[in-house]
């Protein structure tokens, strides 16, 4: 505080704030500075094991910041009292219990007469390490990537391997309920963060042996661990190379969750429709399998990314085809009409209102005249105003957590909707043809589409504000024109309607449920009987 | 080369050429002419989608005989090659200026009546450019997604003056002036053969020759039984001297169908859905005119064409506005002789140049 007032009273006085110094070799940035940051390059850590146990513990140590990553454990034991070892492993990532059972525990029972003079590595390997999983790695870059894993790398004296043994064991959440893909009939678990019970989720729904689960990286330096799910023979080759190729095309670091990934591979960057099926259910994750499309799972990501999406998919819900026909028919017209409320309702509206009022009864139009009678706004604004509050309404009730977001939800509407309308600043009319287009919006199961519908609708109530239902007309045509001409990963959008294609199930009237043992068509699977 | 044909199937190829044949059918460019001496235009053009349907079929066969997949096979075999092309072009290019001058025409009469065509122009031709720029695979499935609205919309509209046709009002039939019928049907064959042309020209997204031919056929087909219905139920609600004077018989069919039906009021949903149609319908002529253009003359990209193409169509729609009586005589006499451009060229064609051996992807 009294530097503040000095600083504040005293102008002689040398700039004492922090100052972030400049960290480039030239100094001063570029005047377009981001053209000039170049590529993040963390060179590969190169070199192997050495002979002599204490070299690699200095070694171990350097790499990992051993002075500041003071959950580095390095511990030093014998080998039947003997020859002297060291067993390194992060704190946390692995289990202290089958460090102890299973390495330190029985190296300190071996025999010292049974402990050869040479290919000590192998012997631990074969005879004395009761591990299940173990792996002999003679680069520093495979020891620092299991440690960091949470496996445990043991290292002998004398030897230039080491042993890497899984003792992970970090503690993660327990599958629960999926949270936003909610049913009443489908199953209750949802994908965790951890990427091995995710895929355990998975085999546990595809029990064959041909479903591939292929760990890789997620491209950059950070490791992240990704799984490219699919069943081997059935997904179309060329779809896998390509999603590979992209993969190995990532640079950045930034890939810790399935959404910047999808950016990241995905052909349309400015497109607001999503390009890849996010989903938190396994049992729709296997049933996109089945239908021969490719999964993707990131450590750390409770979702899972399933490729490639057309419009039926996002309009589809996990538990449609559990329902009975008939019902599911009317749930799928509902849910088509909410979404076709959702888009073009406010726009239509307003075009009759601005453009074409004879389209309107009279009966109606004097309600309409009625009820902006006070209001100053004038129409488009009143309506693009109420759908950018309903808008911040959602988004809000999104953001807070729990039981208070539901109530800015419905405090939100329901107050603001009745302020706004005693002032003046909207009208009944136009609130309630908001509040159908929401209901409309939420009918659609997939949460980015439902988002993405937000900038079509928008933009659809500017066409109907400019040129009525002219606007409407030829901002729609182009808007589906666009939508057909986008692919996601080699797949048209717009599939099974244009281009026609077989697939499983009707999108709208349900038939009865397929038989056929074959996936859909449009994925141009390898094999057409699973 | 950047032709952005793509690949697309039967159904959407047909719905392409469904969609072009009701635009092309429906809106005729010189309703004076069509109507002035009694009704026959249905009769007309169900003989001239038959003449059409049959002139495609032997182009096909002619194509898949030289071992080709589209028009381009038949025109690199010919001589003369730039004139037969830029014919069909120009052909082409009439048949993209055609629904938008008679939407025009609706839109400053009965909608925005305060509105200048320039106003209404800004939001048609930019839009057919872009969709042309797009591509035959993104034309065709858009024309797939709006076909059913399409035949809804012509089902409601003709379920909905049923009400009020005579058929009285067909008589009468100009059989006694066969001259008029046969140049009236010439006329029709040039406005059935223009969607059927312009499949020829991007044939080569179909899978092979004989996807292209059935899906030309059948476009063929439904898209005549379309026509001939709304031309038949037109002629039903209005007689002859009625529609000769009318600038947009269609509007009206359905103006009068609310004032029969006052809760059912859609007659501007569907003027704006056929608008949206026939907006795709010319944005498909003017791509499949630019990838003729780009196929003959080597041109590698199509974008730079159909923006050129794009722009030529505004330009004659936008002289039609400001120096409406030269520019309308001129279209007037190129509409109604237009059909020579279109089909004269391909029987000569199909005549000329040498065979080639069948391949496998053209069987």
């Amino acid at each position: 505080m009294k530097h503040a007032i000095r600083n504040l009273l005293q102008f002689d006085l040398p700039y004492r704030q922090f100052e972030l110094k400049e960290t480039e070799p030239e100094g001063t940035p570029s005047f377009f500075a981001h053209k000039k940051a170049g590529k993040a390059r963390i060179a590969p850590i190169e070199g192997n094991l050495s002979a002599r146990l204490e070299t690699n513990r200095k070694t171990l140590l350097a790499l990992f910041h051993g002075e500041e990553n003071t959950d580095l454990i390095c511990t030093p034991f014998r080998i039947g009292m003997r020859v002297h070892a060291l067993a390194v492993s992060l704190n946390g990532m692995a289990d202290e219990t089958k460090i102890g059972d299973f390495i330190l525990r029985p190296c300190h029972k071996a025999q010292a007469e049974d402990v050869p003079k040479r290919g000590r590595i192998a012997y631990l390997a074969e005879s004395v390490l009761t591990t299940a999983e173990t792996e002999r790695k003679s680069d520093w870059q495979s020891v620092a990537d299991a440690v960091t894993e949470g496996r445990t790398a043991v290292l002998v004296d004398g030897e230039t391997e080491a042993i890497l043994c899984d003792t992970r064991g970090f503690v993660s959440r327990p599958v629960g309920a999926p949270q936003n893909e909610m049913t009443i009939l489908g199953p209750k678990e949802a994908f965790t963060e951890n990427i091995r019970t995710n895929v355990t989720l998975l085999r546990r729904i595809l029990k064959r042996p041909d479903f591939v689960c292929r760990f890789r990286d997620a491209g950059g330096t950070n490791r992240t661990k990704l799984v490219v799910a699919y069943l081997d023979g059935t997904v179309n080759p060329s779809l896998r190379a390509e999603v590979e190729r992209r993969l190995d095309r990532i640079r950045t670091n930034d890939t810790l969750s399935i959404g910047r990934i999808e950016q990241l591979i995905e052909d349309y960057t400015y497109l607001p429709m999503p390009q890849m099926l996010k989903t938190e259910r396994p049992d729709r994750a296997a049933r996109a399998i089945l239908d021969g499309r490719l999964v993707l799972l990131v450590e750390g990501c409770p979702l899972a990314g399933v490729l490639p999406i057309t419009l039926e998919a996002l309009m589809e819900s996990g538990e449609d085809a559990d329902m009975r026909q008939p019902v599911g028919t009317v749930v799928r017209v509902i849910r088509m009409l909410g979404a076709a409320l959702s888009i073009q309702l406010p726009a239509y509206f307003l075009a009759l209102a601005l453009h074409h009022p004879g389209q309107l009864s009279s009966e109606v139009l004097e309600t309409v005249i009625a009820s902006r009678a006070m209001v100053f706004l004038p129409l488009s604004v009143e309506m693009i105003f109420l759908l950018i509050v309903f808008q911040l309404v959602r988004e809000a009730g999104l953001r807070v957590p729990g039981a208070i977001g539901q109530a800015i939800g419905i405090i939100g509407g329901l107050l603001l909707g009745q302020a706004a309308v005693s002032a003046n600043i909207v009208s009944t009319v136009v609130l309630i043809i908001v509040a159908l287009t929401g209901l409309g919006n939420f009918a659609i199961p997939d949460y980015s589409a439902q988002v993405s519908i937000a900038y079509f609708r928008i933009l659809l109530c500017l066409a109907a504000t400019a040129g009525g239902l002219l606007g409407i007309a030829v901002t729609g045509l182009c808007m589906g024109a666009l939508l057909c001409s986008v692919k996601s990963f080699g797949v048209p959008f717009l599939t099974p309607f244009a281009p026609v294609a077989k697939r499983s199930g009707r999108m709208i009237v349900r038939g009865k449920l397929n038989n056929r043992a074959a996936p859909s068509d449009w994925s141009n699977p390898e094999r057409r009987r699973v | 080369m950047n032709l952005r044909i793509g690949a697309f199937g039967r159904q959407e190829a047909m719905s392409a050429v469904w969609i072009c044949a009701f635009a092309s059918g429906c809106f005729a460019f010189d309703n004076r002419a069509l109507f002035w001496d009694g009704n026959a235009s249905y009769p007309e053009h169900a003989l001239a989608a038959a003449l059409a349907a049959l002139l495609f079929v032997c182009a096909v066969s002619a194509i898949r005989k030289r071992g080709g997949r589209d028009l381009s096979a038949l025109i690199g075999a010919s001589k003369g090659k730039a004139g037969i092309a830029a014919l069909l072009i120009l052909s082409l290019l009439l048949s993209a200026i055609q629904p938008q001058q008679q939407f025009l025409l609706t839109l400053t009469q009965y909608v925005f009546v305060d509105a200048k065509q320039v106003s209404i122009c800004f939001y048609l031709l930019p839009c057919i450019t872009l969709l042309s720029v797009l591509g035959a695979e993104t034309l065709v499935r858009t024309a797939r997604m709006l076909l059913p609205l399409l035949c809804l919309s012509v089902l409601a509209a003709l379920a909905l003056n049923c009400g009020q046709a005579r058929l009285s009002r067909l008589y009468p039939v100009p059989i006694g002036k066969p001259v008029k019928l046969l140049t009236d049907t010439a006329t029709a064959l040039h406005r059935a053969f223009s969607p059927l042309l312009a499949l020829l020209c991007i044939g080569v997204g179909t899978q092979n020759v004989r996807t292209l031919k059935s899906a030309g056929t059948l476009g063929a087909l439904f898209g005549a039984a379309t026509v001939v219905a709304m031309l038949f139920g037109l002629s039903c609600c209005f007689s002859y001297g009625m529609l000769s004077e009318m600038p947009a018989p269609f509007y009206r069919m359905l103006v009068e169908a609310r004032t029969e039906n006052p809760t059912l009021r859609f007659d501007r949903v569907t003027l704006f859905l056929w608008m949206a149609c026939s907006m795709l319908a010319s944005a498909i002529y003017v791509y499949a005119a630019g990838v003729l253009f780009c196929k003959t003359f080597g041109v590698r990209d199509i974008r730079p064409v159909a923006c050129l193409f794009g722009a030529i169509c505004a330009a004659a729609i936008l002289a039609l506005y400001y120096d409406s009586e030269p520019t309308m005589r001129v279209l007037k006499l190129l509409y109604r002789f237009g059909w020579t451009a279109a089909v004269v060229p391909l029987p000569l064609l199909c005549m000329t140049g040498k065979e080639r051996p069948l391949c496998g992807a053209c069987s």
